[in-house]
């Protein structure tokens, strides 16, 4: 499969000091680092789940793609060629990157009717010669709402239904790559599985690459193909979904996949699988940083950072002593 | 037995609307024996919500109490004057909301809340800061003396919530109401504030009425579950028996709907098709009849709560038919 998506060694940096405080502030203190050595690929067809707790950075790297967020060092490949630059030189690139934001109902404009977002992504792309209500009927159509929703406001749709006029407005343009930012937060058990089957139904028919961030690891197991594990700003694990979950290397990965409740009354678990809480992007722990959270951590994790590596030719992990 | 904690019976509650009345709650039994943790399981639009303000006396104006009895400890808390209702809250029946930062004054700090929230008592501002240090530690705060001067901005989302847990479990409630407790929480954090929750159950020697629709945690953590649906109980057994041999469609299609339960690999994952019926116009017969892969005519009139035994009850026609 050709590689749609390559990133190679990304940083995303965020000021936090600014003005003249940023004067008297340590220059380690001005900024945090969100993303750190992150990479990774996605080829056409495939979905990669992006995986990581609250401030783990996914959405972060999920943006700087796009380039709604600066990144400060690495590379970002669209089909083999680099990314970024200014607004311009970014827009034929948006055309062909999809983005479903997470938040459904915020991300839609309240002053427009769904007709005129669907039509949207045409008007700013000044596509010629298609009849944009044409348009607006066969995607709203194509994400399985009647039209009579394109005369309604953004308010008046249920999370699900703005979902997937998300979807419909990610999908307008054809894109080659669909980034999808946490796409079943705030839906019931019994709808979440709509959206999910229409993002692999849609996905089976035009073959574009699909990357997925989330924390919903139930969710993500069924529906990826390849996952990265984000701890800190950093992937700590890389690899085909299925062999993850089978067997975590990284015990980041194995605490997360125990810390979800399993439905069974019958599975009581003594202990939380993960003591304590991520620790502060401003103060990151030596060496390893997952050590202060360890259960195997040693001197040498407490010292010494791990590089990424490799255990199987799919397979990296960041880990001095990965699990087997 | 010693009688039920919080015993609510044929509870109906309605709200005024423009488009006629919405009944929300329609004939909701649910008991919570002494030292029980009770789970309560429905998506958006059960009633989930009404029930828990009902039981609190919080119901918003334009709901109306149809029918029915909160029992708790001995009187009806629907009615009871404002004055009672305050005297419940808070010592008797404690709750924690879903959102921890705005259960916390933002601008006083832990300390002068939790002292505040002792008000009831005799004791001296030296005791109460005592009690309230040990209280959090007993939570899992770290340096809980020095760190209850703080004020809430400066705890994460899990702290947050441990502190919100440590001054609910403060007064030693009868009851503690917790209604989504852990859905702002990552995963990991999730985990150690039900492990906390089932360790606190065993000190304060208290009920608990847990609110989620997260079927994991309530297998996790609960000894009874009822389950909900556009404003009904559908179903309502011990938790064994309603994980392995489940009676009410709904919960049959839920529990299929659970990813953690579905087969590595699946797809399309299950769903339930279709949607709420409208509470202002509700369908003759089972309120789930529009959506059941099993319905018949039978289902056109109102279904009994059929008796399975050992607690288990389920409002269908065929339950109980194996």
């Amino acid at each position: 499969m050709a590689e749609l998506l390559e990133i190679d060694g990304l940083d995303v940096r965020y000021r936090v000091v600014g003005g003249w405080r940023a004067l008297l502030a340590p220059r380690g203190s001005r900024f945090v680092d969100a993303v750190l050595d992150a990479s990774l690929h996605v080829a056409a067809g495939e979905t990669y789940g992006l995986v990581g707790e609250s401030g783990s950075g996914k959405t972060s790297l999920a943006r700087a793609i796009i380039g709604l967020v600066p990144h400060q060092a690495g590379s970002i490949r669209f089909r083999g060629s680099p990314t970024g630059g200014s607004d311009r030189a970014m827009r034929p690139l948006r055309r062909d990157i999809g983005m479903m934001f997470q938040d459904p109902v915020a991300s839609l404009s309240p002053r427009l009717t769904v007709g005129r977002l669907l039509a949207e992504p045409f008007r700013i792309h000044a596509i010629p010669g298609r009849d944009r209500a044409a348009e607006a009927r066969r995607l709203i159509a194509m994400v399985g709402l009647d039209a009579g929703f394109l005369r309604m406001y953004p308010h008046q749709l249920s999370g699900g239904q703005a979902r997937r006029v998300g979807l419909a407005r990610a999908l307008a343009l054809d894109p080659a790559l669909v980034i999808a930012d946490e796409p079943t937060a705030g839906l019931d058990v019994s709808v979440q599985g709509e959206a999910l089957n229409l993002l692999g139904a849609l996905q089976a028919e035009h073959g574009m690459g699909l990357l997925i961030v989330t924390h919903n690891l139930p969710v993500i197991r069924h529906i990826s193909d390849r996952l990265g594990i984000m701890y800190l700003g950093r992937i700590v694990e890389q690899g085909p979904t299925r062999a993850i979950f089978r067997r975590p290397a990284h015990p980041y990965t194995a605490g997360l996949i125990a810390a979800v409740p399993q439905p069974d009354p019958d599975i009581k678990r003594d202990a939380p699988p993960l003591e304590g809480e991520i620790p502060s992007l401003r103060q990151r722990p030596t060496g390893c940083e997952f050590h202060t959270r360890c259960r195997f951590a040693t001197d040498m994790c407490r010292s010494v950072a791990p590089d990424y590596r490799l255990i199987a030719p799919d397979r990296g992990v960041r880990c001095h002593f990965p699990l087997g | 037995m010693s009688p039920p904690v919080l015993a609510i019976r044929d509870l109906s509650v309605a709200y005024r609307s423009r488009r006629g009345r919405l009944a929300a709650l329609r004939h909701v039994d649910i008991e919570v024996a002494a030292n029980r943790i009770v789970g309560i399981v429905g998506e958006s639009g059960c009633g989930k919500s009404t029930l828990i303000a009902a039981v609190l006396g919080l119901l918003a104006p334009n709901a109306e109490v149809m029918s029915g009895t909160v029992g708790f400890e001995g009187r009806n808390l629907l009615a009871a004057t404002p004055a009672e209702l305050r005297a419940v809250r808070g010592p008797r029946i404690a709750t924690i909301f879903q959102d921890p930062m705005t259960a916390l004054n933002p601008v006083l700090s832990i300390a002068t809340q939790m002292i505040d929230i002792q008000y009831r008592s005799d004791e001296g501002a030296t005791a109460k800061r005592a009690r309230a240090i040990a209280m959090l530690t007993r939570v899992g705060i770290p340096d809980a003396a020095q760190r209850i001067d703080d004020y809430a901005h400066r705890f994460s989302g899990g702290m947050r919530q441990r502190i919100v847990i440590g001054m609910a479990l403060l007064m030693r409630p009868a009851l503690l109401i917790a209604d989504e407790p852990t859905t702002a929480l990552d995963v990991t954090l999730e985990a150690q504030i039900v492990h906390l929750l089932r360790e606190m159950r065993g000190e304060i020697a208290g009920s608990i009425l847990f609110v989620s629709h997260n079927l994991g945690l309530i297998a996790e953590l609960c000894d009874e579950v009822v389950v909900m649906y556009a404003g009904e109980v559908v179903e309502r057994a011990p938790v064994r028996a309603l994980f392995h041999a489940p009676q009410h469609p709904y919960t049959r299609l839920l529990l299929a709907c659970d990813p953690a339960r579905v087969a590595e690999g699946t797809f399309p994952l299950p769903t339930i098709p279709g949607g709420l019926p409208d509470l202002a116009a509700l369908p003759q017969g089972c309120v789930f009849r529009a959506r059941c892969p099993d319905a018949r005519a039978e289902c056109a009139t109102p279904p009994p709560l059929r008796n399975i035994g050992a607690g288990h009850v389920a409002r269908c026609v065929r339950a109980g038919d194996g």
